[in-house]
């Protein structure tokens, strides 16, 4: 098996786990999707009768029960093409492939700033913002769990800080933290601000643009990355220490290698697909817990879009968040597993 | 593992050695014995939570009362006067007057927030007025809206009254009314454009004019504090620290049920995967992997709009998405299980195989089914806290993510209300670090390592 059949092989595994996580998730939320879809059509419909009036008003060609056929027979098949008077397995694969194509329908009450109040378009918006500070501090975070955990396998010291880091890691929520930064070093020190993406008014120069965006992103990275390097950090180090014992490395030390060589060449190249498995686990929680230190840091990403819909009971924009984030989530496990791929030498040789 | 001292009871001693166990071990004691007091707090307290009117003799979004030892003389606390005399008089048939008067030394440095009046009577009074004594000898008179009779009521309630006496000395009408104002009126010297505190005895007398005769059945003067408790109250006057007591059994309760069915699930699916191997153990990855891209948060939001999750619920819901982490950690474990010599001996020897997984493969999985549990509870605490930070939670808890997001939603950041969010997200972060080391503790005693 070479990389090329490996690749083939988990893109079929991967597809399929798409359509059975989405399943899932779409038989728990059958009745509010139901819900959904008739609220969308009903806006879809009156949104055509609008057009159909104006159009009457302008040129006066037709008459009040033309339109009102008209409409009935749109909204018919709007039903039909929703699949909502079709049995449920036909129900099922037509609201499936709608929702494979990003046709999540309209939100009540929310929009994206181009005034659109399609759900695909909204959560289009907000995506690449989630995105671009989720891989920020991910890479942070693999490149400090890394660098520490080689540090912490023959320093005492740098152990007893993992110990104390993966405590802090896994009791601390991230919010709060944020909630803490923002509070004494946004409000009482005034170093950082205290929230939103860009100054207001945002710089007109992409360079300004792009500083302003850094020195927004300082303090939610630094409360993600303050909670997040302990998990990473103390799994590099068990995956280093495990690899230590190997026979490999008592020969490399026979051989009168010294021991940085030793860790940073033969032990670190051995443990990296597993490293990797572990990065891909280690974002994968991230994601879904992370979302909230957006709503604290009113970052305009998917978790900030998400706290509104739940203010205003924007059903549609929850469903398609749930279920863009799911993509967005395998997609980065996927990544992971061709990272895997390349960094595990028995793959390319086609063991 | 170690080879010469296996057992229960060498497991414990070990656990009882080790300083980050016993650590954990004795906030975990602490913590249930509030949780013995929480669960014995009546259920109308509980209610009483959601309901702003029963916190309005509070003093609102107020620090602890400890600060005053670090700043003496800024801050106080509430003072409930009983008056000191009243009297009743009657002016021939049809007239009747009673008086309420208090005496009280007032020595801080501000004024309080917020004063309160109670004066109940069994008839219904003709009219009603505050003569307000400042040590200087100036009387403030204040006249009682008729809305007000047989009520409590505070400042603002009577303010036209303080406002024309503020006209009366600034010249000038205040163009915000607020209770400090008003309060800072009565309590302050108009010398000083009420800038400076009165220090010195204030007398207050209440007079209550009406046709029949009148009898006092309750009276008491509130002299809001700007302190309160041990840790403070919010925005609409509710302590902290009471909140804190009565999220306690949720959080526990929930991280105890999410850790206990999410572990023992994913170490029973990841040890028969582990065990099995092959095909079997390709195809219980792929259900793994499925529930593993669930994402867990927004999942848990959606589902709540479909059925408004009770405690159990959502403890489950929150076990159902977490676990697949506990699987591949048991799998992983159970690989290595299998390649000991053991396993092939029980195959060679005709033991059949469902009794081999559960007499001697399953066993060698708790050490570290025990110590997961204890490191799942977090987990779970954490994620449902975020939940109640969103604004979901079982109907009728209190939970502290909750508390967290009202302090988030009156800006308590920006107002510097720092009691609001340090106590609730410090409890938060004390439940969990008290399972972390008791986790931490059992994984190094019973695996070894750590």
């Amino acid at each position: 098996m070479g990389f090329k059949t490996y690749v083939l092989k988990k893109v079929l595994i991967y597809f399929s786990v798409l359509i059975a996580s989405m399943t899932i998730l779409y038989v728990f939320t059958f009745p509010i999707l139901q819900q959904v879809i008739y609220k969308s059509i009903e806006y879809q419909v009156l949104q055509f009768e609008d057009t159909l009036l104006k159009y009457e008003e302008k040129y006066g060609s037709i008459n009040a029960t033309e339109i009102q056929i008209a409409v009935e027979k749109y909204k018919e098949s709007l039903i039909s093409a929703y699949g909502l008077n079709k049995p449920i397995i036909d129900k099922y694969f037509i609201q499936m492939y709608n929702l494979l194509h990003f046709n999540f329908g309209y939100a009540y009450f929310l929009q994206a700033p181009s005034g659109s109040k399609a759900v695909g378009t909204i959560i289009a918006y907000y995506l690449p913002n989630t995105i671009l500070l989720f891989t920020t501090a991910t890479i942070i975070n693999i490149i400090l769990g890394i660098i520490i955990g080689l540090l912490s396998a023959n320093s005492k010291i740098w152990e007893k800080i993992i110990g104390i880091i993966a405590v802090i890691h896994s009791s601390l929520p991230t919010w709060w933290l944020g909630f803490i930064l923002i509070a004494y070093l946004a409000y009482t020190m005034r170093i950082f601000p205290p929230g939103g993406m860009v100054s207001i008014p945002p710089p007109k120069n992409p360079f300004d643009y792009g500083l302003s965006v850094l020195d927004h992103m300082a303090l939610p990275l630094i409360s993600m990355l303050i909670v997040g390097v302990g998990g990473f950090s103390y799994v590099v180090r068990s995956l280093v220490t495990s690899t230590l014992k190997e026979d490999f490395v008592i020969t490399a030390k026979a051989r009168g290698l010294p021991n940085s060589t030793i860790l940073y060449k033969h032990v670190l190249r051995a443990a990296s697909p597993a490293i990797a498995t572990q990065a891909i686990l280690a974002v994968a929680g991230s994601f879904g817990g992370g979302l909230l230190i957006e709503v604290i840091f009113e970052w305009p990403g998917i978790g900030w879009l998400t706290y509104q819909a739940i203010s205003q009971n924007d059903l549609p924009v929850i469903l398609g968040v749930a279920y863009v984030l799911t993509i967005v989530l395998l997609i980065g496990l996927f990544l992971g597993e061709l990272a895997y791929g390349l960094l595990d030498p028995r793959i390319k040789a086609g063991e | 593992m170690s080879e010469i001292r296996i057992g229960f009871s060498s497991y414990l001693k070990d656990f009882l050695s080790n300083k980050m166990g016993l650590a954990g071990l004795a906030i975990l004691i602490v913590l249930l014995i509030f949780t013995g007091i929480a669960l014995s707090i009546p259920s109308n307290v509980y209610h009483a939570w959601f309901n702003p009117a029963a916190w309005e003799e509070y003093p609102r979004h107020v620090p602890p009362a400890w600060m005053s030892i670090f700043y003496p003389g800024k801050y106080f606390t509430s003072e409930n006067l009983s008056p000191t005399n009243i009297s009743i008089k009657s002016y021939g048939k049809n007239l009747y007057i009673a008086i309420v008067s208090y005496q009280f030394n007032w020595s801080k440095k501000l004024p309080p927030p917020d004063v309160y009046f109670l004066v109940y009577c069994n008839t219904t009074s003709g009219e009603e007025e505050i003569y307000w004594t400042k040590p200087d000898g100036n009387t403030i008179e204040i006249l009682v809206p008729s809305s007000s009779y047989n009520e409590l009521f505070d400042l603002i309630s009577v303010k036209s009254g303080i406002i024309d006496y503020i006209f009366s000395v600034t010249g000038k009408m205040p163009s915000t009314v607020s209770s400090e104002l008003l309060s800072s009126a009565l309590f302050n010297s108009p010398k000083s454009d009420f800038t400076v505190t009165e220090q010195g005895k204030y007398s207050v007398k209440i007079e209550i004019i009406s046709l029949s005769p009148i009898k006092i059945t309750a009276s008491y003067l509130l002299l809001i504090g700007n302190s309160y408790g041990l840790m403070g109250t919010d925005y609409f006057g509710r302590p902290i620290d009471l909140g804190i007591l009565l999220g306690l059994p949720n959080a526990l309760g929930i991280g105890a049920l999410t850790s206990v069915v999410s572990v023992l699930v994913g170490v029973f699916v990841g040890g028969i995967a582990g065990y099995l191997g092959g095909n079997k153990d390709a195809a219980i990855q792929w259900v793994i992997l499925v529930f593993l891209t669930l994402p867990t948060l927004p999942f848990l939001i959606a589902v709540s709009f479909v059925v408004r999750p009770s405690l159990v619920l959502e403890a489950l819901l929150i076990s159902f998405l977490s676990w697949p982490g506990y699987a591949i950690i048991a799998r992983s474990a159970a690989l290595s299980i299998k390649s000991n010599a053991f396993v092939e001996a029980d195959k060679l020897l005709g033991i059949p195989s469902y009794r081999v997984f559960f007499t001697h493969f399953m066993p060698r999985l708790i050490p570290m089914t025990v110590a997961y549990m204890a490191l799942a509870v977090p987990g779970g605490i954490l994620l449902s806290q975020s939940l109640a930070f969103l604004g979901i939670a079982p109907a009728n808890t209190v939970n502290w993510g909750e508390m967290l997001n009202s302090a988030y939603t009156y800006q308590a950041q920006a107002n510097g209300y720092w009691w609001w969010v340090i106590f609730p997200g410090l409890m938060i972060v004390i439940v969990s670090m008290a399972f972390v080391f008791i986790g931490f503790a059992i994984e190094k005693v019973t695996l070894g390592e750590r």
